[in-house]
């Protein structure tokens, strides 16, 4: 018998403090959740107690990596509105290629967030697929990149030091393609580490999963089996099923990021029209 | 089901990057500050779907939302500031 924190209560099923209580639970799902973990297994209260270690840790990574690409773009903006003259971007730049890797960047977004749906719900094999189309995808944009440079520089003879606006493109999108090839590598790393689900499927969703009850991310789990009791036909506990769906979602944030970040960097330095000066 | 509604914020994303092509190329007779207006609210939107839905940002803890939102808007807002206040310097350069 497990006792249920929170939950229990000495009074009987019809008192007042019994009927505020299950109202409470049932307009704040994650709150449920919290009250119906299991005492010993229950996350630490404070402000971070429904996130997983991994999660806290790359959305701090995430934040410091912001102020690395504001930099490059705060200098970026302050060198165009003070320069006497900068480059139209449309004459400039390969607009079109950059727009199809933007939507292949987009289109990699809409593939991982499916890996991690398909992970959730124990779908191993189509999530490793989706991961991989997505690797692909990161591939597709850094290989569009590299042709973009060569044609940059040795076609149009517009090279890393020709002028500001050519430096700092070469420097935002070089730093930028250098974080889609480290999410390619994770990507294949969390790909290959993947651990099949267990009996019940696995359902970690970077926190303690109560059975039958709702997730620390607010998602119902149908009353499914709890995947940290089970253990596969591979002899994989299903808290390694978990700890793979915690990998997923991670990578999953950081690739995100990737494509936030892409959008940002496409707005300024491909789309924006030039300054004209009176 | 699932996998659908995972897709439909990348879908959102793609529209409004799509639209911001769309305005550069036959948005020609648009002035420019309405045009950098449309280009940076499309962006900010394609962000915000991707930041609140695919990153699933809203259902973060308070803390979390600040950790990742403070250095996005205090970044963006310094951009804004420093653009302002250079083209008050030239504009009161030249008057």
């Amino acid at each position: 018998m497990i006792a249920f924190g929170s939950i229990v209560s000495s009074q009987g099923p019809g008192s007042p403090n019994n009927k505020r209580q299950t109202l409470t639970a049932a307009r704040a799902p994650a709150r449920s959740a919290r009250l119906l973990v299991p005492a010993p297994h229950r996350p630490p209260v404070g402000r971070f107690a429904t996130a997983s270690a991994g999660k806290i840790g790359m959305w701090v990574f995430l934040a410091t990596d912001t102020m690395g690409f504001g930099g490059l773009l705060l200098a970026y903006a302050m060198l165009r509105v003070r320069a006497t003259s900068w480059p139209d971007p449309a004459t400039r730049f390969d607009r079109p290629l950059a727009a199809v890797l933007t939507f292949v960047l987009l289109f990699s977004g809409a593939t991982i967030s499916a890996a991690v749906v398909a992970a959730r719900t124990g779908k191993t094999g189509a999530a490793r697929v989706l991961l991989a189309l997505t690797a692909l995808a990161g591939l597709a944009f850094v290989a569009g990149q590299a042709v973009e440079f060569q044609a940059l520089a040795q076609a149009r003879h517009v090279g890393l030091t020709a002028d500001h606006a050519a430096a700092l493109f070469y420097v935002i999108t070089g730093y930028h393609g250098l974080h889609v090839m480290v999410g390619v590598v994770v990507l294949v790393a969390v790909a290959i580490g993947m651990k099949p689900s267990a009996p019940g499927g696995a359902l970690s969703l970077g926190g303690v999963v109560p059975a039958g009850g709702v997730s620390a991310d607010g998602l119902a789990t149908s009353g499914a089996v709890l995947p940290t009791d089970g253990v596969s036909a591979e002899g994989v506990t299903g808290r390694d099923a978990a700890r793979s769906v915690g990998f997923v979602e991670v990578a999953s944030l950081y690739w995100q990021f990737v494509d936030l970040v892409w959008i940002v960097i496409f707005t300024t330095l491909y789309l924006l029209p030039p300054v004209l000066h009176g | 089901m699932g996998s659908a509604r995972a897709l439909v914020p990348s879908g959102c994303a793609m529209a409004c990057v799509a639209a911001q092509l769309a305005m550069c190329q036959w948005g020609g007779g648009v002035s420019r500050p309405m045009m950098i207006t449309a280009l940076a609210g499309l962006a900010i939107a394609a962000v915000g779907v991707i930041l609140l839905w695919s990153m699933s940002l809203r259902r973060e803890s308070i803390a979390a939302r600040l950790v990742i939102a403070v250095p996005i808007v205090l970044s963006v807002a310094l951009v804004v500031a420093l653009m302002l206040d250079s083209d008050f310097r030239r504009l009161g350069a030249r008057g």
